[in-house]
């Protein structure tokens, strides 16, 4: 199991879901994990290597205002997983049934907001030798199913930030890909398939994604990763 | 007219292509390009030096008597602040302080709740700048900005955008960053001398200068911050290179490392202006000053640049 102590992992939406599960691998392995999210308090672990600040993502503002904390408490970031996702609507909803109110919230959780967090963080991701965005995305943003609509269309936008991320900067150090982690049983699915069966566990997505960063980091730069649901 | 225009906007409002005067000690060659052309000045190993301290913004004002605090030299156990009043100690413990030392212009805090206190910044905190309304933050940062820390803008690196960068990258230069974090010099209309100054000189920064001495190459800071931290360190002793400075380079204190500058254009008679003394004599900065003026360059934190090499 490769080490992380010493490293500094950012994950957005650290509350539950995958990026919990991320939280909670990241730290098992040594590392110093910061979170945001909506609800939480401004808390610190006994071991001071796991935190977690309130943050709404649902504004740019909200966003660069996680991104300062970081600066503040940080000295360098090694990973930022951008995972915080909104679903856009309330289940499956066809097109003309999504205002531009709901896709707004929708793209600014899962797109403008992890561009702002980038834009702040981006010269402590250079400061060091090498660094590495993750961004989380999903099937449907390659293969838009009926009734995903702003949640695919702005996880396809994210796809091309991590895209755009990965050519600009990997001669500075700084690597970027995208992670599908499948379908997983989280209250993000539930909203738009509550009865969906047999999905994954988000601890064994994150187990994949971090399996993954055991390869050279320029290697994955640019790649679109999956989970295969091989058990 | 013997003053230099004042550039008051950012090039990201006005899209203003900034200008660069470049001065060659060797020969007293002065002459004006696009910034973006900085690195056809250089050489392959030249060394550029840049602050990597971020902008706070740092202004709160607190109570009901809206006492104006200017915080700065910021710690990890409590920061220092510029105040008009004496604030209240409840109003303090609001954002996470305990009063230390208010007897005095200059007050000292501890934390109570850091978090705290840095959210109500990072929230409500104005910027301190010379002009009444300040521009979005996100004029007030460089390349390479990313510790907080600084009152005041150090802003001779606003110019250098990512191609810039990159085109001094692709020349061969070398850029290094150290962390000077910069104190309230103006508050509530009154300006303050230089406090002492936290700086912090990265090993690898260090590593670099005293290689690029050893080479023969040039050793340039970009901006007073910068020049001011590089030539308050002692380069033999490996432990001197963290500390605080008050440190001021003119006539009278020439450098001892840099061989050069990039430095905003400031008037004449300011502390700024009186740095380029510390490069070159009188006469030739003025020669720079009033070729400046000829060419229409600006001043200001958003105007031109100046290099001396």
């Amino acid at each position: 199991m490769k080490s992380y102590e010493g490293k500094t992992v950012v994950i957005t939406g650290g509350s539950k879901g995958l990026g919990r599960a991320l939280a909670k691998e990241f730290h098992d392995r040594g590392a110093t994990v910061i979170t945001c999210s909506r609800n939480g308090k401004d808390t610190e672990s006994g071991d001071g290597r796991y935190r977690e600040f309130r943050c709404d993502l649902s504004s740019v503002e909200g966003a660069r205002e996680f991104a300062y904390f970081l600066l503040w408490n940080t000295h360098g970031i090694d990973i930022l997983v951008s995972n915080a996702s909104d679903p856009g609507s309330h289940g499956l909803r066809n097109t003309s049934e999504i205002t531009a109110e709901d896709a707004i919230r929708a793209i600014t959780v899962n797109y403008l907001s992890p561009m702002e967090i980038f834009r702040v963080l981006r010269p402590s991701l250079e400061s060091l030798q090498e660094s590495l965005v993750v961004n989380v995305t999903s099937d449907v943003a390659s293969n838009p199913e009926p009734g995903w609509g702003v949640y695919a269309a702005s996880k396809a936008a994210l796809e091309t930030l991590s895209s755009l991320i990965a050519v600009e900067y990997h001669e500075v150090g700084v690597h970027s890909f995208t992670f599908n982690p499948g379908d997983m049983d989280t209250e993000l699915h539930r909203v738009f398939l509550p009865e969906d069966r047999n999905l994954l566990d988000p601890a064994y997505s994150a187990r994949k994604l971090i399996e993954y960063l055991d390869s050279p980091w320029e290697k994955i730069c640019g790649s679109r990763l999956e989970v295969e649901e091989d058990e | 007219m013997n003053e230099l225009r004042y550039e008051e906007y950012p090039s990201s409002i006005t899209g203003r292509i900034p200008r660069l005067i470049s001065h060659d000690a060797k020969s007293g060659t002065i002459s004006i390009s696009p910034l973006s052309e900085i690195a056809l000045y250089l050489d392959s190993g030249d060394l550029m030096i840049f602050n990597d301290s971020l902008t706070v913004p740092n202004v709160l004002i607190l109570g009901i008597e809206r006492v104006s605090l200017s915080f700065y030299g910021f710690g990890d156990n409590g920061c220092l602040a510029v105040c008009d009043f004496v604030p209240r100690t409840s109003d303090l413990r609001k954002i996470g302080l305990e009063p230390v030392l208010t007897n005095s212009e200059v007050c000292r805090f501890r934390y109570l709740d850091r978090t705290r206190f840095l959210r109500t910044l990072i929230e409500n905190g104005k910027l301190s700048t010379y002009d009444d309304v300040p521009f979005p933050i996100e004029n007030y940062r460089g390349n390479f900005s990313y510790v907080p820390g600084s009152a005041e803008f150090p802003s001779a690196s606003y110019h250098f955008s990512e191609e810039i960068v990159k085109s001094l990258r692709n020349r061969g230069v070398l850029l290094k960053t150290l962390t000077l974090h910069t104190s309230a010099s103006w508050h509530q209309g009154r300006e303050y001398p230089p406090f002492d100054e936290y700086y912090r000189i990265p090993e690898d920064t260090a590593a670099a200068i005293t290689g690029a001495k050893d080479m023969g190459q040039r050793i340039i800071a970009v901006g007073t911050s910068s020049a001011r931290a590089v030539e308050s360190a002692d380069f033999s002793n490996a432990t001197n290179l963290e500390g605080t400075t008050s440190l001021i380079l003119g006539t009278s204190r020439n450098t001892r490392i840099l061989t050069g500058l990039v430095t905003g254009l400031h008037q004449k008679g300011s502390s700024h202006y009186e740095l380029l003394h510390a490069f070159l004599p009188k006469r030739e900065v003025d020669r720079i000053s009033n070729y400046a003026r000829s060419n229409d360059l600006a001043a200001g934190m958003f105007g031109d640049l100046c290099l001396l090499i």
